[in-house]
C-alpha cells in the first residue's frame, strides 16, 4: 500500500467521523427541540426589527400589526424550512455546519461588533491555539529534556524526586493550579497581570502588542507547564527504558559508541513516533481542559466564549463551539495518522505495529 | 465424581496463592499502602459526613438567605495563628432582660446586650435585630453603645415605622452598623460635638469610632488601637401605649475569621460544602470508572474475541469514540439537560471506556493464541465458555488498575462540569464551589482559603487513586508482558 492511498484512506476514515459527530451533535440538539427554538427566536427578533423600522406599518392598529406580523413569521419560517419535521432538516443543517455557518450568536458579539458565530469563533480561537500549543511545546521540550536525565540514572535520586513530581502534578486540575498561582504572582507579589488577552487601552505598536500579549500569556504558560512537564519527563523516562531493553542499541553499546551518542543518536531517535503522537494528543487534550482554564485566566478564546455562551445561554454559539471542537480534534488526529506513517515506515505498509 | 471433588479444592488454593501473592506484592509498594489508606479515610470521611451533617444540611447551604449571620470571606480561625494578631470570632449576643418603667403616659422599656471583646482587630460587622410590637402611635427608640471607659455613643435613633398591618403593628429592623448612611450621619455627628471634628460622613469608619481608643482622628484612622473590655449595647424604648413592647432585640458580632474553613461571599460555612463533596467525589469517581472499565473491558474482550465483522464494527465505534472531544460535548449535553449525579455517571462513562477496550482488545488477541485456549476448544468448549471462564478473567487484574487510575480524571471532569454551574443542581462539589469562588473574585480578591481547600481535596482524592492505581498497575503490567 502506498503512502498517498493510506492518506486517502485514513483521511476517509477521520471525515466520516467527523460527520458522525455533527450528526449526533445536531441530533441531541435538535431532539430536545433546542436548534427550533433558537431559530423561531431568531425570525421573531427580525420581523419585530423590520416591522419596527418600517413606517408605513406605524398607523396601522394592533390587530393588524399582529397580522401582518404572523403572516411575516410564517413566511420566514417556511422559507427556513421550519414547518418540516426536524430531521427532515438535519441535511441542510448538517451542510451549514461544514461550510463553518453556524448563524448568529443571540447575544454574544465579536470585539469587532459582528453577530456572525463564524466571525466570533475566527477571532477566538487563534488565541487558544496560541496559548495552548506553545504551553504544550514548552512542557514537552522541558519534560523531554528532564526525561533523558532520569533515564540516565533509572532509581537514582534525581529520578525518584522527579517521579513523585510527576505523580503529584498529575493529580493536580490545571485550572486550579492557575487559580493559585494568580493568587501567588499576581494577587500577593503582583508581578504578573491576573488575567486577560492584552491590556486596556491596546496598545497600538504592533511590537508592544506582541510583547503585551507575551506578558498576559506569562502566567497561564507557567500553569501549563508546571501541571504537564512532570508526566512527559516521566514518560519519556519509560519509553526511554523500554528502548535500551532491545538489541540495537545493545549492537551500538557493544561498537563501541559514547553513551551519549547511544542516547541521542539512536534511543532518542527510535522514541520519536510515541513522542509525537502524545505531542499531538496532549494539545488535544489541553485545548479540551483550555475550556476552565481560559476562564481562570479571563483569557479570550475558544474555552471562555464556550463558558460564556453557557452563562448566557447562547445556544447558537454553543452547538458552533461542540462542532468546532469536533472540527479540531479531527483534525488533530488527521496530523497525527500523517506524521505517524512518516515516521514509522511500518504503518503506511500495513505492517503490523502491535509488535 | 471423586475426582471432580478433589479438584475443586485445589484449583481454589492456586486462586488464593495468587491473590495472597497480589497482595504481599501491593503491601510492597509503600506509595501504594499511602494512596489505599487515604482512601480508605476519604471514605470513611464520607460516612461521617452524610451521619453528621444530614441532607436537610446541604439544602440549607444552598440557600444563601440561611448565612447572613456569619461573615462573608472570613478566613478559617487557624489563621490567628499565623498573623500574631488576636482576631475576632463571631459572637451572638441576646439574652436581655426587660426594664419596664414609665412616667404619665409615657412607658418606657430598657434591654442591654453585654460583649467581652479583646481583639487586636475590629469585628467585620454589628448586625443589630430589633422587634418593636405597638398599639397606635409611633414609638421612639435609641440604640446607644457604651464602651469599656464608659462613653456612651448614640448609633441609631429613630421613630418605630408600621411594617406590617395592625393594630397590633410590628416594626422589624435588621441595622448593618458599620455600613448604615443613618449610623454614619451618627458617628459624624458624635466627632463632631465631641472633638469638634470634621469628617465627611463618606470617610467615616463605624468600626472605628465604636471599637477604637478615644481620639480625635480615630474615625478615618488607617489603624487603631481597640478598647478592650465589657462594652453594652443598649436599647431604649419610649412608648404611649402600656402594652408596647420590645419583642426581639438581639445582635451578631461578626468575626473576622470563622471556623475550620472560612466562609464564601454569602457568609456560608466553606466546611460544610467542602465536606460534603467527599461523597459526591468519591461516588461519581468511583462509579463511573467502574462502569466505564466494565462497557470498555466488554467491548474491548469481545472485539478481540470474535476478530471477524463483529470485531470491526466494534474497533471502528471504539475508534469513534476515541476520537471525540469528551469535555466539550459533555458541557454540551450537560448543558441540554442539566444532569443530577445519577445522569452524570453513566453520561461520564459513555465517553470513558475507548482506552480501555482498546487495551484489552490487545490483552484478548493475544491469550487468544495461548496453548490452553486451543486445548480447551479441542476438549469441545463454546466459545461463550471460553470468552466467560478463560479470557475475561485474565483481563481482571489490568481491569483493577484502570478502575483506579480512571477515577482522578473523571473526578477532574465532574469538577469541570461543575465548575460551570452545569452539574448536579443540589449537591455541593468542590467543583460548584470553586466556579463560585472564580465568579466571586476570590483569585483577584485574595480569598485564598476559598480557592485553595476544595482544589486541596481534589488533589488529595486523586492523588490517592493515582498511588493505588500505578501500584496496581507495576504489579499486573510485568504479567501481561511476561505473558507476551
Amino acid at each position: 500500500m502506498s503512502f498517498f492511498s493510506y492518506l486517502v484512506k485514513r483521511t476517509v476514515v477521520l471525515a466520516a467521523t467527523l460527520i458522525l459527530v455533527l450528526l449526533a451533535t445536531i441530533m441531541v440538539a435538535g431532539g430536545f427541540g433546542i436548534v427550533d427554538r433558537v431559530a423561531e427566536s431568531a425570525i421573531r427578533q427580525d420581523v419585530n426589527m423590520m416591522m419596527r423600522n418600517n413606517p408605513n406599518l406605524a398607523r396601522l392598529t394592533e390587530a393588524e400589526r399582529l397580522q401582518i406580523m404572523q403572516t411575516l413569521i410564517d413566511e420566514q419560517r417556511r422559507a427556513a424550512g421550519l414547518d418540516k419535521p426536524f430531521i427532515e432538516r438535519v441535511p441542510k443543517y448538517l451542510l451549514q455546519a461544514l461550510s463553518w455557518d453556524f448563524g448568529k450568536a443571540l447575544y454574544l458579539r465579536s470585539s469587532s461588533g459582528s453577530s456572525l458565530v463564524s466571525d466570533i469563533i475566527a477571532e477566538v480561537l487563534p488565541r487558544t491555539v496560541l496559548l495552548f500549543t506553545t504551553g504544550a511545546l514548552l512542557s514537552a521540550l522541558v519534560g523531554i529534556a528532564l526525561g533523558l536525565l532520569m533515564a540516565r540514572k533509572p532509581l537514582g535520586l534525581f529520578d525518584r524526586v522527579m517521579t513523585a513530581f510527576a505523580v503529584v502534578s498529575n493529580s493536580m486540575p490545571l485550572w486550579w493550579v492557575g487559580m493559585l498561582l494568580i493568587l501567588l504572582l499576581a494577587f500577593t507579589l503582583k508581578v504578573l497581570p491576573a488575567g486577560g488577552f492584552v491590556s486596556v487601552p491596546v496598545p497600538s505598536d504592533p511590537v508592544a502588542y506582541a510583547f503585551d500579549v507575551l506578558h498576559h500569556m506569562m502566567l497561564p504558560l507557567i500553569a501549563v507547564v508546571l501541571v504537564s512537564f512532570g508526566g512527559w519527563a516521566y514518560t519519556v523516562r519509560s519509553l526511554l527504558l523500554d528502548t535500551f531493553q532491545q538489541d540495537f542499541i545493545l549492537v551500538a553499546r557493544a561498537k563501541g559508541l559514547s553513551e551519549s551518542d547511544v542516547m541521542y543518536r539512536h534511543a532518542l531517535r527510535a522514541t520519536a513516533p510515541p513522542i509525537v503522537t502524545l505531542l499531538l494528543l496532549s494539545i488535544v487534550g489541553s485545548m479540551g481542559g483550555a475550556i476552565i482554564s481560559e476562564v481562570v485566566f479571563n483569557w479570550a478564546g475558544m474555552g471562555r466564549l464556550f463558558a460564556n455562551a453557557v452563562s448566557f445561554q447562547d445556544v447558537p454559539v454553543i452547538i458552533a463551539e461542540t462542532y468546532v471542537f469536533s472540527f479540531l480534534y479531527v483534525a488533530v488526529f488527521l496530523v497525527l495518522e500523517i506524521l505517524y506513517g512518516l515516521l514509522d515506515p511500518r504503518v503506511r505498509t500495513g505492517a503490523s505495529v502491535q509488535g | 465424581m471423586i475426582q471432580v471433588a478433589k479438584e475443586k479444592p485445589r484449583v481454589q488454593t492456586q486462586k488464593n496463592r495468587e491473590l495472597a501473592e497480589f497482595v504481599s506484592q501491593f503491601r510492597q509498594s509503600r506509595a501504594g499502602m499511602v494512596g489505599l489508606v487515604l482512601i480508605i479515610m476519604f471514605v470513611l470521611l464520607s460516612v461521617f459526613v452524610v451521619f453528621a451533617y444530614p441532607y436537610q444540611d446541604v439544602v440549607k447551604w444552598n440557600d444563601v438567605r440561611e448565612w447572613t449571620n456569619n461573615p462573608p470571606t472570613a478566613p478559617p480561625f487557624w489563621v490567628k495563628m499565623f498573623s500574631g494578631k488576636s482576631l475576632p470570632e463571631t459572637q451572638v449576643l441576646n439574652g436581655s432582660v426587660a426594664r419596664r418603667y414609665g412616667i404619665e403616659n409615657i412607658y418606657f422599656e430598657d434591654r442591654v446586650l453585654d460583649m467581652s471583646f479583646t481583639y487586636d482587630v475590629p469585628p467585620a460587622e454589628v448586625l443589630v435585630s430589633i422587634d418593636v410590637s405597638f398599639q397606635g402611635s409611633s414609638p421612639l427608640i435609641e440604640l446607644s453603645w457604651i464602651k469599656p471607659s464608659g462613653t456612651t455613643i448614640t448609633i441609631l435613633r429613630k421613630a418605630a415605622d408600621r411594617s406590617t398591618e395592625g393594630p397590633p403593628y410590628a416594626f422589624s429592623e435588621r441595622l448593618y452598623v458599620f455600613i448604615d448612611q443613618d449610623v454614619k450621619s451618627n458617628m459624624a455627628g458624635y466627632m463632631m460635638s465631641t472633638y469638634g471634628a470634621f469628617v465627611p460622613v463618606s470617610s467615616i469608619s463605624v468600626a472605628n469610632v465604636l471599637f477604637g481608643e478615644e481620639s480625635p482622628r480615630v474615625a478615618n484612622a488607617s489603624s487603631i488601637d481597640i478598647e478592650k473590655g465589657i462594652y453594652q449595647l443598649k436599647l431604649h424604648l419610649q412608648a404611649y401605649d402600656p402594652s408596647d413592647k420590645i419583642t426581639g432585640f438581639s445582635a451578631v458580632v461578626k468575626g473576622t475569621v470563622w471556623g475550620w474553613m472560612g466562609t464564601d461571599v454569602w457568609g456560608r460555612d466553606l466546611l460544610i460544602g467542602i465536606l460534603w463533596g467527599t461523597p459526591v467525589a468519591l461516588l461519581i469517581g468511583a462509579l463511573t470508572s467502574v462502569l466505564s472499565v466494565g462497557i470498555g473491558m466488554t467491548i474491548g474482550v469481545v472485539s478481540g474475541f470474535y476478530e471477524g465483522t463483529i470485531g470491526e464494527i466494534l474497533d471502528r465505534t471504539t475508534d469513534f469514540f476515541y476520537m471525540l472531544p469528551v469535555l466539550p460535548l459533555l458541557i454540551f449535553v450537560s448543558f441540554i439537560l442539566r444532569p443530577s449525579i445519577w445522569v452524570m455517571i453513566p453520561l461520564l462513562s459513555v465517553f470513558g471506556w475507548p482506552g480501555i477496550a482498546k487495551t484489552a482488545r490487545i490483552i484478548t488477541l493475544q491469550v487468544k493464541q495461548e496453548a490452553y485456549i486451543e486445548a480447551a476448544r479441542a476438549l469441545g468448549a463454546s466459545n461463550l465458555w471460553i470468552l466467560v471462564r478463560h479470557i475475561a478473567p485474565q483481563t481482571l487484574p489490568f481491569s483493577f488498575a484502570n478502575i483506579a487510575l480512571l477515577v482522578p480524571g473523571y473526578i477532574f471532569t465532574e469538577a469541570s462540569i461543575s465548575f460551570l454551574g452545569l452539574g448536579d443542581p443540589v449537591l455541593p462539589t468542590w467543583g460548584k464551589i470553586l466556579g463560585d469562588a472564580q465568579a466571586s473574585g476570590a483569585t483577584i480578591g485574595g480569598y485564598w482559603w476559598w480557592v485553595l481547600m476544595p482544589g486541596m481535596m481534589i488533589f488529595l482524592v486523586a492523588i490517592s487513586f493515582a498511588l493505588v492505581g500505578n501500584a496496581l498497575d507495576r504489579i499486573v503490567s510485568p504479567r501481561l508482558r511476561r505473558r507476551a
